[in-house]
Formats: structure tokens, C-alpha cells, sequence
């Protein structure tokens, strides 16, 4: 009788065994995937899988590295374990999530033996006790010369007397200029005698304006990219003498006139001047790498996707400003962890990645090498053949560059600049009203948390 | 089939009644037994989590530093701050302009469709297509149709004169940009509407007809007073759905430009997971809830104005 | 008289009703074109060369298709990776919603018990609740039993029943003659009996549909993968879609590559819906008339 709507027993029988079996082929090639985040928990369930040798130290590395710049990790990391017999497991979290990770692990006692640690962070992890102090380790290794770090970098990663990371490398600032599009103008290139202001004649404008190209009413070069991320704006209002916050970091001090002449300035060269691409122009294809833009001030993390572009390109230090030049500093490094029960491994592994690990690292131009002795290693970083682009710049930057003043609410902080920012640059809203705006939530921001 | 039936009605008149009056007291702990699932995940993952949360929402936590209690200041530190107000106000525009154009074009298009026309079973389908299609993808490829750069929306309006707006990237148009979107998923609606249509007896039109009514005042007197139910049901849950709207605003936005598109759960969403404000996003949390628990109890009161059941009349 | 008035009428009638139909048609087309186009732009756009999307005026069909570009997105990022742990979470996910809904709404539909209808209020009230409410101590559960950054937190909780699902099944089970259940009690079969051998083998329309639409929900579920999910590894494709600006060469305008993957990611719900949109059609119609 109900022939039409039945789905005999067999028939659901048999669909159900598929969807189990492979469910169940799921579930067997599920552990491996999925590590618990516990350390006891994962070795459980691990064990019987793989087996390690008995006496084999494990360790676990957490990093915000994906992608290409992973798989370069992982080639310094097994430099050290193969020599080492130590069995590394490396969890890998995109940036976006990362301390949010971290911060979960840490509170369930089952944080990574080696944690990765941007030096804005260091404080906060130095103080909630996750990470050690690594003076101890640094006393007792004769060798370990820490004088051979870049001025600041290892300071960087010092909270009340102690050393919490150690760096690997450091990231700066430059100016990247494409080459072919100068050439076609008959421009000579940026060098260090280019300067920027927020008003008046400077070359960076005029030679902005000259690479901008038309075609009837549209758009089809432009001659720089305006980056609206701290990193840019954060050494530009120093370039004209302004901060962003006050000595005691309790004050927001954006709203102040030069510093609202630079936000003002950002924005007059997409909405105004049209020398640099909107954000929809920059979804169009309006990139620096795309050869459509000539120049973008920009990070030296740019430099390997950068290696395959099909015009001549190189970098330039970032125009001086009126009151002098600067740049922001990134460095991340290793801090171990507090409960970890293979300090030692952990430490000679943070130490590897200072060293030849950071040689490693140092072939793709991503970012310069902590120690001295290995960023100015020939043939390394510094190599004519692999990365003909002028990185030098990074590495004299060393004398310019600063940290960013950064207080426990950054994120929030930074959501609140981000989305004020963005009515700026669409030519919404005057810096003066976008930062007006801004100043009075961040205050009320600091005086809570202090 | 057969002699199951003739075995009952025919021999076991007796037996029947024995067997039945044990069978009705199993029945209720059967019910209980099978049930229990639901039973056993709604302590687990609803009503613990809700106690928990109300809990959560009376301290502020980091989950790394131990929790503190601060009693209502959660509460009051969100009658004070302006992102609140902003991400509320967005929100209910946001579901409301989404809620109602899309039931509006699902009833028009349903509509249509509904005058027995030549495929329409297939347009049936067409239509319905993107409602099973949603989440990231789904936005990405809205993302890209508004650029104003090469989008396809402004390259259709310009070959139609029209200069077409920045959409996403203007904080007047950015809210609508996301409203238009969702009325794109209308097919869900459609095919409510349209099975509700066709439930319509056909003696009440063939009556209109003879009585000489006019197509308007057939819609206006039989059809809409006949759908108030799937109109009803189209409102009640859009509304919940949308007042809980996420994916789409995180891929294509992030809540910009400013805080133009900041809806709700996103800005819980920051809270909880971007700044570890637990406390006062379980705060942000409890308020949703009450918003949404108001705004379905007054349609239920609401309802009984306008919502038609045939069984009533 | 009276039978002269009608039939003219109804010739009228019948004309207006045929240019009617016309005009009907018509819009129904465009509307169909309107419908499809974004899909239709996402396809050919994954199939352009990247100078070509943005070519102005720009260009509906590719010169040469880029069948490449597809394969590029598994250079790009672990796309087979996500792919595979999408459809190990959904496999998990339909199972657990067709056996706790199916039980669960078979007692609903088909036993008596004193409570029965507060229960399947305080189930519907459920509906309500905003994940944001539980999603925080939900984590914090989850986060002490140490699943986080596993399947677990996002495929346990669908082994116990979700209102909805179990709404739709219970509507469905009652429209199975009650005398079914009654023969196999009197033939000796126990409650498991009669739904294991009379109710789900009648079921078939509604178990598709539960089927498809779980499917659906968890193939494109975002909000917990990006809350329990983190390393690389045990990505969902939502997850990866949405941080694919954030993979090198990702964010250079490289939106062939982006529609390509999307076009991926959504072909198997699309071709699902083919397969099996009658039984869609029906159940959607299921759980707003009869409520």
C-alpha cells in the first residue's frame, strides 16, 4: 500500500552502514588531526599510534606561522630535532586566533612548551606567570653573547629585570617602490634625501602625483598605497613630533592638531589628490603587487610574496618627516613555558632558533635576523642573488625604529581607531571628527583598566 | 497489511482490551525513556549553560584571571556605552527591513507562481536555490558583485544610466547592501507561501467570481486573510533568525565602515572572543534574549488581531 | 438567461486570464534570471583569468576557461584538508540529528504520557534561545573537558535532539495511521519495534529531509567551527574560505581564486538540492502549515 513513501528497512540499513563506515574511516584518521590541547590527554590517545622511543623527548611549539612561512618553521625546527632526537609537535593558529588560544590553554594548565610571543604581548604573559624568565638559562650559557642582538630587540622582551622571549627576528618598515613604473614616468628612485609632510611641497607627493595615470575619467595607475593599520600611522604623527598616547599611557593624545594634520593628510591622498587607491580600488586590483600602484610603504613581511612579481622592484627607507624618521619594529621569539617538563630541550630549541634555525629563516627576506652576526652573514639575508631589492634598509632601520606604546585593552583599542578610521579614509568623515571620536572612548577605555 | 487488520477486528476483541491496558501504562515511560536525549542535552547545553551565563553576566572574567563579581555593572556599563545602543539599533533595522522584504517578495513571486503556469515546477526550484546556499561562500561572492569597482550590481544599474551606489564601502548603503542580500534567500518563504496557496479551496475564488469581485479585493478578502498562518510563521522565525545575524556581517563587513553594520551578535561576538569580556558578553547575551522573548511573546498577543485559522471561523 | 451571462463572462475571464498568465511568465523569467545571475557570476568568475575580472566594461564570459584555477586553491591553502574534516563533522552531525530527533519526535507523535505538551512547548521554546546565550559557557565547558580545538564540542551536542528537526519529524510521524502501531503491539512488538519497524521504514520523505537539511546547516555552520576550531589542520571549509585574504598570494585581488573556492565549497549543497529537492519542497511546507 505505501509503496510510494517507503524506504525499506534494508535500504535504510545500507545507507546508515555507509555514513557509519565512513564516519568511521573519519574517526581513524580524526586523532592524528586533531591533537587534544592537553598535553596528558594527547599522549594518551597518541601513544599507541606512534610510538616514539623511549627517552625521546617530546615538546610542543605553538605558532601563528601558516602557509609557506610554516613550512620554512618547520625546516628550521627539524634542523634542531634531528640532531636533537626530540620529537616535535607543532600546533600551528592563524594570528587572528592566536592569543585567544593561548590564553585558553594557559587557563587549562596545558599551554605549549614553546610559546611564540610578539613583544607588544610580552607583559601580559610575563606577568600572568605562563612564561619563564629565561635570565637563568642566558647566566649559565657562556656562549650565548647577548650583545650580538640587534640594539633593543632582546630588551624588548624584558618585563621587571627579567627576560621572558627569545627573539628569533624582527620585522620593520620601508618604503617599496616599483622600478618599471618609475622608469616609464623618468623618475629618478626614492632615496634618503625624500621627505614627506602633511602640507607644503615634499618628493613623495609630487613624485605620488606624477606615477598617478588616467585614462579619460578612470583611474588606471596610482602612484602610492596609503596603509591604514597602526604600523603605518603610528611612525608617521612621530615624523611630525606627536604621540599616541601620553608619558603615563592613560591619556590618548590622537585629537592633538599635528596628529590630526597626518590623519587628515592619509586620507586627502585617496579623496583628494587621488594618488592612492580606496579600499574598493584596492579590491579591484589596485595593489602594489598587481604593478598597478608605484609605491607602498609597507613592512619587509611583504618581501617573499614580492619575489615573484613580474616588474623590477626595490625598497627605499620611508620619507623623513618633518620632525625626523621612523619606523615601527615588530620581533617575536620563543618564551617556554612555565609548566613545562622539558625546560632544557625548550631553551636549546629557543636558543637554535636565534641561531642557525634563524639562518634558516632569513633566506626569503620575510624578516631580519636577530643576532647581528647572522643578519649581516653574507649570502644570507643580505644576498645579492636571492633578494636584489635593497634590504639593507630593514637593517639600517635598526637606528630609527620604535616600539609601539601598548597598554593591556590594545585590541580594543585598535577596534575603536579601525572603525573610525574607516569613515576617514572613505572620505566620511574629517580626521578631526573620526579622531574627536575616538579619543573620548579610548580615555574612558584607560581609566577603567588603570 | 490485511490480515493484521482482519486478525485484530475479527478475533481479539478480548484479548485487545487486556493487552491495551497494560500497553497505555508503558506508554508513559516509554516516553519518558525516549525523550530523555532531549531531555538529558537540554540540562547539558541549554539550561545549564543559560544558569551559567546569567552568572557569568554578574562578573567580569578574562577566564585566564580568576572571576570578580560586580553585580549589575555589566548591565549598567551597558546602558552606558554607545556600541550597545549602536549595534541594537542596527540590528532591529537590519531584521526588519530583512523580515519584511523579503516575506513581501516571497508573496508576490509565490504569487505568480501560483496561476498554474507552465514550469512551474522548475522555477519552484530555481527560486528556492538560494536559500540552501549560505554562509561564507555565499558572501564572499556578494562581496565581490557590490565592489563598485567591477562588481556586476553597478555595471547592471550603469546599463541602465543609474551610477550605482559604494555599497559595502559607504556607511549609508552598507546596512541596506546587507538587507538586499538576505532578500535574495526569499525561496524559503516562497515555497510556504505557495504551499499555502494551493491549500486554498478553489470554491471560495469560483464564489468571488460569480459574486463579480475584482482580483484585488479576491487577495485582499480571501487570499491574505487565508495566509495570515505562513505569514505568521514567516515572521516569527525570520525575526528570530535575523536579530541573530553573523556570518554574512563577519565575511563581508566586520561591522564597518565605523560601526554601520555592527549587528548584535558580532559585537557579542568581539566581546566574548576578541577582548575576553566574558562577563559582559554573557550581559550582552541575557539582553538578546529578552529582546528576542519580548518581541515573539507580543507577535503571539499580536497575532490574535490578525492571524486567520480556519478552524476559528 | 443566467447560463448566457456566465459564459460570456467566463470568455472574458479567460482572456484576461491568458494575458495575465503572459505578463505573469514574463516577470517569473526575469525573476529567475535576477535569482541565478550571482551564482552564475560566481562560476564564471572562478573560471577567469585574474586581469580579466577586472576588465571595464567588464567581461561575462571568460576567453578561455581557467579550469586551473581550481586546482590552485588546493596549492593555496589545505583545501582537501578542510574539505575532508567538513565532511567528517557533517557525517557525524547527520547521524546524531537523525537518530535523537527521529526518537525523540516518534515519543512526541505517537506515545501518551501525563506532561506531554509542556515538554514539547518547553522543546519549541527552545527555538528561541540565541546560541550567544549558551555559546559562552558552552565554551567554557568544553574548554574544562579539554575538547577545544577538536571535533567534539561541535558534533556531541547534535546526539541529543535539536527542537527544530524534532518539530518537523513529530509533524510528519502524525500523519501515519495510529492503527499501524496498534496491530504491531497486539502482534507482540515493543515500542523500539514499532518505531524501528513501522514508523521509520514509513519515513523515508522526512528522513531525506532531515538529512538534507542538517547537511546543509553544518556544511556551512561557521560560528562554533570558529569558536571551538583553531589550528590549521582542523579547519572546516567555512573557516578556511573566510581566512583565505590571509593566505600569501590570497589578498592580492586574486578573486578568481576566492569564487573558485566558493564554487567548490558550495557545489555539493548545490547538487544535494537537485537530487533532492522534492523531499525539500515537502518539508519546508510541513513545518509552516500545520503547526
Amino acid at each position: 500500500m505505501q509503496t510510494k513513501n517507503t524506504v525499506s528497512r534494508r535500504t535504510f540499513l545500507k545507507v546508515g552502514a555507509g555514513v557509519l563506515g565512513v564516519a568511521g574511516l573519519a574517526a581513524c584518521a580524526a586523532p592524528r588531526s586533531a591533537p587534544a590541547p592537553s598535553g596528558s590527554e594527547s599522549a594518551a590517545t597518541q601513544a599507541p599510534a606512534q610510538a616514539p622511543a623511549a627517552g625521546k623527548t617530546k615538546l610542543r611549539l605553538m605558532t601563528w606561522s601558516g602557509g609557506e612561512e610554516l613550512e620554512l618553521h618547520k625546516k628550521a625546527f627539524a634542523a634542531f630535532t634531528d640532531k636533537n632526537d626530540i620529537d616535535l609537535e607543532v600546533t600551528a593558529v592563524p594570528f587572528a586566533e592566536y592569543y585567544t588560544k593561548l590564553q585558553t590553554e594557559a587557563a587549562g594548565g596545558a599551554a605549549a612548551d614553546l610559546i611564540n610571543i610578539g613583544e607588544a604581548y610580552t607583559a601580559r604573559w610575563a606577568a600572568s606567570k605562563v612564561v619563564l624568565d629565561m635570565n637563568p638559562f642566558i647566566q649559565s650559557d657562556a656562549t650565548f653573547n647577548k650583545d650580538d642582538f640587534w640594539p633593543n630587540v632582546l630588551e624588548n622582551f624584558s618585563w621587571q629585570g627579567g627576560i621572558y622571549v627569545l627573539p628569533k627576528d624582527y620585522v620593520t618598515w620601508g618604503l617599496f617602490y616599483n622600478k618599471t613604473l618609475f622608469d616609464e614616468a623618468g623618475l629618478s628612485y626614492p632615496d634618503e634625501t625624500w621627505d614627506w609632510s602633511p602640507e607644503g611641497a615634499n618628493k613623495y607627493l609630487e613624485a605620488a602625483r606624477q606615477l598617478t595615470k588616467k585614462e579619460g575619467d578612470r583611474i588606471t595607475q596610482y602612484g602610492t598605497m596609503v596603509p591604514s593599520g597602526w604600523g603605518y600611522w603610528v611612525p608617521r604623527i612621530k615624523d611630525v613630533g606627536g604621540r599616541y598616547l601620553d608619558e603615563s599611557r592613560t591619556k590618548c593624545l590622537l585629537n592633538e592638531p599635528q596628529n590630526v594634520q597626518v590623519f587628515q593628510w592619509m586620507s586627502d591622498l585617496i579623496n583628494k589628490e587621488n594618488v592612492a587607491p580606496t579600499a574598493e580600488a584596492q579590491g579591484a586590483g589596485f595593489g602594489f603587487n598587481s604593478g598597478k600602484v608605484a609605491m607602498m610603504p609597507q613592512g619587509s613581511y611583504m618581501v617573499p610574496s614580492l619575489l615573484e612579481a613580474q616588474f623590477d622592484w626595490a625598497i627605499a627607507p620611508h620619507p623623513q618627516g618633518p620632525k625626523g624618521r621612523n619606523s615601527i619594529m615588530y620581533s617575536s621569539g620563543y618564551g617556554i613555558y612555565a609548566q613545562t617538563k622539558a625546560q632544557e630541550a625548550a631553551w636549546k630549541l629557543a636558543v637554535h632558533m636565534t641561531r642557525e634555525g634563524s639562518e634558516i629563516l632569513a633566506v626569503t627576506g620575510f624578516s631580519i635576523p636577530s643576532r647581528q652576526s647572522i643578519a649581516n652573514k653574507p649570502g644570507l639575508y643580505l644576498n645579492e642573488k636571492t633578494i636584489p631589492h635593497n634590504v639593507q634598509v630593514f637593517m639600517d632601520a635598526s637606528k630609527y625604529m620604535s616600539l609601539h606604546e601598548v597598554t593591556p585593552t590594545w585590541t580594543q583599542e585598535e577596534q575603536i581607531i579601525n572603525a573610525e578610521v574607516s569613515l576617514l579614509m572613505n572620505g566620511e568623515k574629517t580626521a578631526q571628527a573620526a579622531l574627536d571620536a575616538v579619543v573620548p572612548q579610548i580615555n574612558a577605555l584607560l581609566a577603567k583598566s588603570s | 497489511m490485511n490480515t493484521i487488520l482482519t486478525r485484530r477486528t475479527g478475533t481479539a476483541g478480548v484479548r485487545h482490551t487486556a493487552r491495551f491496558s497494560g500497553w497505555e501504562r508503558q506508554q508513559e515511560i516509554w516516553f519518558y525513556a525516549l525523550i530523555s536525549p532531549w531531555i538529558v542535552g537540554f540540562l547539558m547545553f541549554t539550561l545549564g549553560p543559560m544558569v551559567a551565563s546569567a552568572i557569568f553576566s554578574l562578573t567580569q572574567w578574562d577566564l585566564l584571571t580568576p572571576a570578580q563579581w560586580v553585580g549589575l555593572a555589566n548591565f549598567a556599563e551597558m546602558v552606558a556605552d554607545p556600541l550597545f545602543w549602536n549595534a541594537l539599533r542596527v540590528t532591529i533595522v537590519y531584521a526588519l527591513g530583512s523580515v519584511s522584504l523579503t516575506i513581501v517578495v516571497a508573496m508576490l513571486v509565490a504569487l505568480l507562481l501560483n496561476r498554474n503556469i507552465r514550469g512551474q515546477q522548475f522555477f519552484r526550484v530555481i527560486y528556492y536555490l538560494p536559500f540552501v546556499v549560505s554562509g561564507v561562500a555565499v558572501a564572499w561572492m556578494w562581496r565581490i558583485m557590490y565592489n563598485p569597482e567591477f562588481g556586476v550590481i553597478n555595471l547592471v544599474l550603469e546599463f541602465f544610466g543609474i551610477q550605482g551606489p559604494r555599497w559595502l564601502a559607504s556607511s549609508a548603503w552598507a546596512l541596506p547592501s546587507l538587507i538586499i542580500m538576505s532578500v535574495w534567500g526569499f525561496g524559503g518563504n516562497m515555497v510556504i507561501f505557495l504551499a499555502g496557496l494551493q491549500g486554498i479551496p478553489q470554491h471560495l475564488y469560483e464564489a468571488a467570481d460569480i459574486d463579480g469581485a475584482t482580483g484585488a479585493a479576491k487577495f485582499w478578502h480571501i487570499t491574505l486573510p487565508l495566509m495570515t498562518p505562513a505569514i505568521f510563521f514567516a515572521l516569527t522565525t525570520g525575526l528570530i533568525g535575523a536579530l541573530q545575524a553573523f556570518t554574512t556581517v563577519y565575511v563581508m563587513t566586520s561591522g564597518g565602515p565605523g560601526n554601520a553594520t555592527m549587528v548584535y551578535g558580532l559585537y557579542l561576538y568581539n566581546n566574548a572572543f576578541k577582548f575576553f569580556k566574558m562577563g559582559y558578553a554573557s550581559a550582552l547575551a541575557w539582553v538578546l534574549f529578552a529582546i528576542i522573548l519580548i518581541v515573539t511573546l507580543l507577535q503571539f498577543k499580536l497575532a490574535r488581531q490578525w492571524v486567520f485559522y480556519e478552524t476559528e471561523a | 438567461m443566467a447560463h448566457n451571462t456566465v459564459t460570456v463572462r467566463a470568455g472574458s475571464i479567460a482572456r484576461a486570464r491568458l494575458v495575465g498568465d503572459l505578463i505573469a511568465y514574463l516577470l517569473i523569467l526575469l525573476g529567475a534570471i535576477i535569482v541565478t545571475l550571482p551564482l552564475v557570476w560566481m562560476v564564471t568568475t572562478a573560471l577567469k583569468q585574474n586581469y580579466e575580472v577586472f576588465l571595464f566594461p567588464p567581461r561575462w564570459l571568460p576567453e578561455t576557461p581557467m579550469w586551473s584555477n581550481f586546482a590552485y586553491v588546493f596549492d593555496l591553502m589545505p583545501f582537501g584538508r578542510f574539505m575532508l574534516n567538513t565532511a567528517i563533522i557533517t557525517q557525524l552531525n547527520i547521524i546524531g540529528d537523525l537518530l535523537s530527533c527521529s526518537i525523540v519526535a516518534f515519543a512526541f507523535a505517537r506515545l501518551k504520557a501525563r506532561g506531554k505538551n509542556f515538554m514539547f512547548l518547553l522543546v519549541l521554546s527552545t527555538m528561541m534561545l540565541p546560541f550567544q546565550v549558551t555559546m559562552i559557557p558552552q565554551f567554557v565547558l568544553f574548554r574544562q573537558l579539554n575538547w577545544i580545538d577538536t571535533f567534539l564540542p561541535l558534533v556531541v551536542p547534535h546526539f541529543f535532539a535539536n527542537a527544530y528537526q524534532v518539530f518537523l519529524m513529530r509533524q510528519f510521524f502524525l500523519t501515519i495511521p495510529k492503527d499501524l502501531d496498534e496491530a504491531a503491539i497486539i502482534d507482540g512488538s515493543n515500542v523500539l519495534g514499532v518505531y524501528w519497524r513501522i514508523i521509520m521504514p514509513l519515513s523515508g520523505p522526512i528522513i531525506v529531509t532531515v538529512v538534507i537539511f542538517s547537511f546543509l546547516y553544518h556544511w556551512n555552520d561557521f560560528l562554533a567551527p570558529l569558536i571551538y576550531l583553531n589550528s590549521e589542520q582542523n579547519k572546516t571549509l567555512a573557516l578556511g574560505l573566510a581566512s583565505i585574504l590571509a593566505y600569501p598570494a590570497g589578498g592580492q585581488g586574486r578573486w578568481e581564486i576566492l569564487m573558485a573556492a566558493s564554487t567548490i565549497a558550495l557545489a555539493p549543497c548545490i547538487v544535494l538540492f537537485f537530487i533532492g529537492q522534492k523531499f525539500f519542497v515537502q518539508g519546508i511546507a510541513l513545518t509552516g502549515l500545520k503547526g
